[in-house]
C-alpha cells in the first residue's frame, strides 16, 4: 500500500470576483520511501495541492476530494485536532524562503525544540540534545553555539538547514519540499538538495519535491507528476519524461530550456497560463498548443493509459507526434 | 575583437561601500567591486556571472552612472567617466540603460504605460512634442511585441512576461547603445523566459545593442554570452570566450560553479564537485586568495599572496594553480 494517495483533489478559492479553481482534480500516490517530483510554472497549483494536503490553506478555501489517505489515516474525515497530530510529525513540510519561513523573534533552538515538545514531549535536556544531534545531521558547523542564534545571524542555506531540521525533528515518513532551493545560490542548491537525498536514506522517509527548475527535476527525482493550471497534465519516470515527453505542454515546456536549444533562437510557447477569467472550455492548454484541433477547443480530454504517462491529452505525443484519432478528422 | 577602441570598457573598476562600524580606530567598509576591467563592443554580450555578493550586480550600478566608481575608470565610446567626473551629462546617461530583475517592483503602478515610456523623453529631450513621444512609445510598443491599445493600461494589468517587455521597451526608448540586464529572466517562468531570451536576442540583431548580462543562471548564460566574466567576492576571477569557460573551466570556482548547476537531462553523468562553506564577508575578505578558503586545491601560496588575472589557455584566469593539471 502506497503512504499518500489522493485522488480527485480539488481546490477552489473564494475570491471578490467570484469562485477561483486552484487545483483541478488532481491525482497523486506516493511510495514509502520514494522521491517524488510536481513540477510546474507559477499557478499550476503545486503548492496549493500540498498546502491542503497539510492542512494550511485559509479559510477561503474549499477543499474537496474523493480520497485522501496518508499512512491508512483518512485526512478527510479526521478532525483538525486529530490531524495536527500528524502534521509536523509524520508529515513535514520545508518553504521556499527560509528568511520569511522563520519566525525572526525566536532563537533557532526555540523553534526546533518547539516542534519537538509539541510532539515527542520528553524532557528539557533530552529535547536540547536532539535539537544538537539534528544541527549536526543538517551539517550546521558548531550546533551548541548555533542553537542561540537567531534567524538573521544565518544566511540563506543556514537557515534552510534549520528548515530542514525543524521538517525532520520528528522523523517523519514523508516531506514536503516547495521549492527548497529557488532563493539560494547555486553552490548552496547543490549542497541542499545533496542534503535532502541523503536525510531520505537515511531516515528512509518519502520526499515530494515541489520545483520550477527542470534542471533539479533531472538531477533527484525519480518519478515526475507536471501540473499546468491547477491540472495534473502528465506523470512518468525521469528518464522516460525527459525522453519523450507525452504531453504537449511538457513537450514544449522542455524544448524551451536554453540547454536544448538549436541556434540562437529558442522554440516559444506562445501567450501565458489561463487565469480566473480566461479559463477556456475544452483543454486548458488548447489556446497555446501547437497541435490543437477542433475537439481540443470544446472538450476536456481523458487521462491517457499509463503508455502515454496519464496525458491529459486527445492525442498524446509519441516520440514528439501526437498519436492519430480514430474516427476524427484533423482540421 | 577589432583594433578601434570598444564601446565599453572598464578599466579596475573599483567601488567600496563606508559602513558605521570602526575597528581601532580604522574605518571599515565593504569592498563590493574591486579592480574589475573588461571591453564590450557593438552588438556584442558579455555574461557576468556569479552567486550574491560578488559584486555583479554593483558593477551595473556603475556602468549605469547609478554611483560613481570609488577608483578606477571606464569609458563610454570616447568619453571617460571615473570618480572625477562628477554628474555625467545627459547624452552619456542616455547612452547606457537598465533592465532590472524584478518586472513587478521596476514600474511604477500608478502611471500608464505610455507615461512610463514617455518619461525619458520627457526628460532628455523636453523639444519634442507630445505628439511624437506618443508616437515613439506606440512603435516601441510594437517592437517589444506588445499590442497599441497596451498604451494606455497600468503595470498591473500585465502578466509578468509582458512587464518584462515594458521594462526593456523603456529601457530602449533613449536609443541607448548599452543596456545593462541584470538577471532580467530570473523572477520568469520557463516558457516566458524564452520568449524574452529570444525578444532580446531580436533586439540586439536589429539595433547592434551591446549587451551586459548580469546572471547566476549558466544555462541562460550558456545561450545567450559571447564572453563570460565569473566573479567571487568582488573580482573577476575567470574572463573569456564562452565555449572557452564552458567547455574547459580553469578556475576551481567556475569549475564548482558549473558542476553545481543541475543539468535537466536525467542520464547525464554527475559528478559533482562539491564546495564547502559559503561566501566569505566582503567587509573582511580572506587574505591572499578570496577563494582559498572553500578551494579543493588550494595550496599555501594562495592563504598568502593573491594571484592576478594571467592568461591560461586562451583565457585569463586568477588562480595560481592554474594551468596545472589538478
Amino acid at each position: 500500500m502506497s503512504l499518500l494517495e489522493i485522488e480527485n483533489l480539488t481546490v477552489e478559492f473564494q475570491t471578490a470576483q467570484g469562485q477561483f479553481r486552484a487545483v483541478d482534480g488532481v491525482s497523486l500516490s506516493v511510495d514509502q520511501g520514494e522521491l517524488m517530483a510536481i513540477v510546474g510554472e507559477s499557478g499550476s497549483g503545486k503548492s496549493v495541492s500540498m498546502l491542503a494536503l497539510m492542512g494550511l490553506l485559509p479559510w477561503t478555501a474549499t477543499i474537496t476530494a474523493d480520497r485522501l489517505e496518508f499512512d491508512g489515516i483518512d485526512l478527510v474525515r479526521q478532525s483538525a485536532r486529530d490531524r495536527r497530530k500528524v502534521i509536523g510529525k509524520d508529515m513535514a513540510m520545508i518553504f521556499q524562503e527560509p528568511m520569511t519561513s522563520l519566525n525572526p523573534c525566536f532563537t533557532v533552538g526555540f523553534q526546533i525544540t518547539e516542534a519537538l515538545k509539541t510532539h515527542l514531549g520528553g524532557s528539557r535536556a533530552t529535547r536540547r540534545a536532539r535539537a544538537v544531534e539534528l544541527l549536526n545531521l543538517v551539517g550546521l558547523p558548531e550546533p551548541e553555539r548555533r542553537l542561540n542564534a537567531f534567524p538573521h545571524q544565518l544566511s540563506g542555506g543556514m537557515n534552510q538547514r534549520v528548515m530542514i531540521a525543524i521538517a525532520i525533528a520528528c522523523r517523519p515518513k514523508l516531506l514536503i519540499a516547495d521549492e527548497p532551493t529557488t532563493a539560494l545560490d547555486v553552490t548552496i542548491q547543490a549542497q541542499i538538495l545533496d542534503l535532502l537525498l541523503e536525510l531520505r536514506e537515511k531516515e528512509g522517509m518519502a520526499l515530494i519535491l515541489i520545483t520550477h527548475d527542470m534542471g533539479v527535476v533531472a538531477e533527484t527525482a525519480e518519478r515526475v507528476s507536471v501540473q499546468y493550471a491547477g491540472q495534473k497534465v502528465e506523470e512518468q519516470t525521469v528518464r522516460d519524461l525527459f525522453r519523450d515527453p507525452h504531453h504537449p505542454y511538457t513537450s514544449a515546456l522542455l524544448s524551451a530550456l536554453p540547454e536544448r536549444a538549436q541556434g540562437k533562437k529558442l522554440p516559444t510557447l506562445p501567450g501565458v497560463v489561463p487565469g480566473l477569467f480566461d479559463r477556456p472550455e475544452g483543454c486548458l492548454f488548447a489556446p497555446r498548443c501547437a497541435h490543437a484541433f477542433d475537439l481540443c477547443h470544446k472538450r476536456q480530454a481523458d487521462q491517457a493509459g499509463a503508455e502515454d504517462g496519464f496525458a491529459l491529452c486527445h492525442t498524446p505525443l509519441r516520440k514528439g507526434v501526437p498519436a492519430s484519432l480514430e474516427g476524427q478528422v484533423r482540421s | 575583437m577589432n583594433a578601434q577602441t570598444p564601446l565599453l570598457s572598464g578599466d579596475d573598476l573599483t567601488r567600496h561601500y563606508d559602513i558605521a562600524g570602526k575597528r581601532f580606530g580604522e574605518k571599515m567598509s565593504v569592498k563590493a567591486l574591486q579592480g574589475v576591467s573588461f571591453e564590450l563592443d557593438q552588438g556584442e554580450t558579455l555574461a557576468v556571472v556569479g552567486e550574491s555578493g560578488c559584486g555583479k550586480s554593483t558593477l551595473a550600478r556603475l556602468i549605469t552612472m547609478i554611483e560613481p566608481p570609488t577608483a578606477g575608470s571606464f569609458r563610454i565610446g570616447d568619453t571617460v567617466v571615473d570618480k572625477e567626473t562628477g554628474k555625467p551629462g545627459k547624452e552619456l546617461r542616455a547612452a547606457v540603460q537598465i533592465v532590472f530583475q524584478d518586472p513587478y517592483s521596476s514600474l511604477n503602478p500608478r502611471q500608464k504605460i505610455g507615461t512610463i515610456l514617455a518619461e525619458p523623453l520627457v526628460i532628455n529631450h523636453p523639444e519634442i512634442s507630445r505628439a511624437d513621444r506618443e508616437k515613439k512609445a506606440r512603435n516601441m510598443l510594437s517592437l517589444v511585441g506588445l499590442r497599441p491599445e497596451h498604451y494606455d493600461r497600468y503595470p498591473h494589468m500585465f502578466s509578468g512576461g509582458q512587464r518584462q517587455r515594458i521594462a526593456v521597451a523603456r529601457a530602449l526608448m533613449m536609443n541607448p547603445k548599452v543596456l545593462v540586464l541584470d538577471e532580467p529572466v530570473s523572477a520568469l517562468d520557463l516558457s516566458v523566459q524564452a520568449q524574452i531570451l529570444n525578444l532580446l536576442v531580436d533586439l540586439q540583431d536589429e539595433f547592434g545593442l551591446a549587451y551586459l548580462f548580469i546572471s547566476h543562471d549558466l544555462s541562460v548564460v550558456r545561450h545567450m554570452a559571447d564572453r563570460v566574466m565569473v566573479m567571487y567576492l568582488g573580482r573577476p576571477v575567470e574572463y573569456g570566450e564562452r565555449d572557452e569557460i564552458f567547455n574547459n573551466p580553469q578556475h576551481p570556482y567556475t569549475k564548482a560553479l558549473l558542476s553545481a548547476t543541475p543539468i535537466a537531462d536525467p542520464e547525464h553523468p554527475k559528478h559533482r564537485l562539491k564546495l564547502e562553506g559559503e561566501l566569505p564577508s566582503p567587509i573582511n575578505p580572506p587574505p591572499g586568495c578570496a577563494f582559498h578558503p572553500r578551494c579543493p586545491i588550494a595550496i599555501d601560496r594562495c592563504t598568502a599572496e593573491r594571484p592576478e588575472l594571467a592568461p591560461v589557455a586562451g583565457r585569463d584566469v586568477s588562480c595560481w594553480r592554474a594551468g596545472e593539471d589538478v
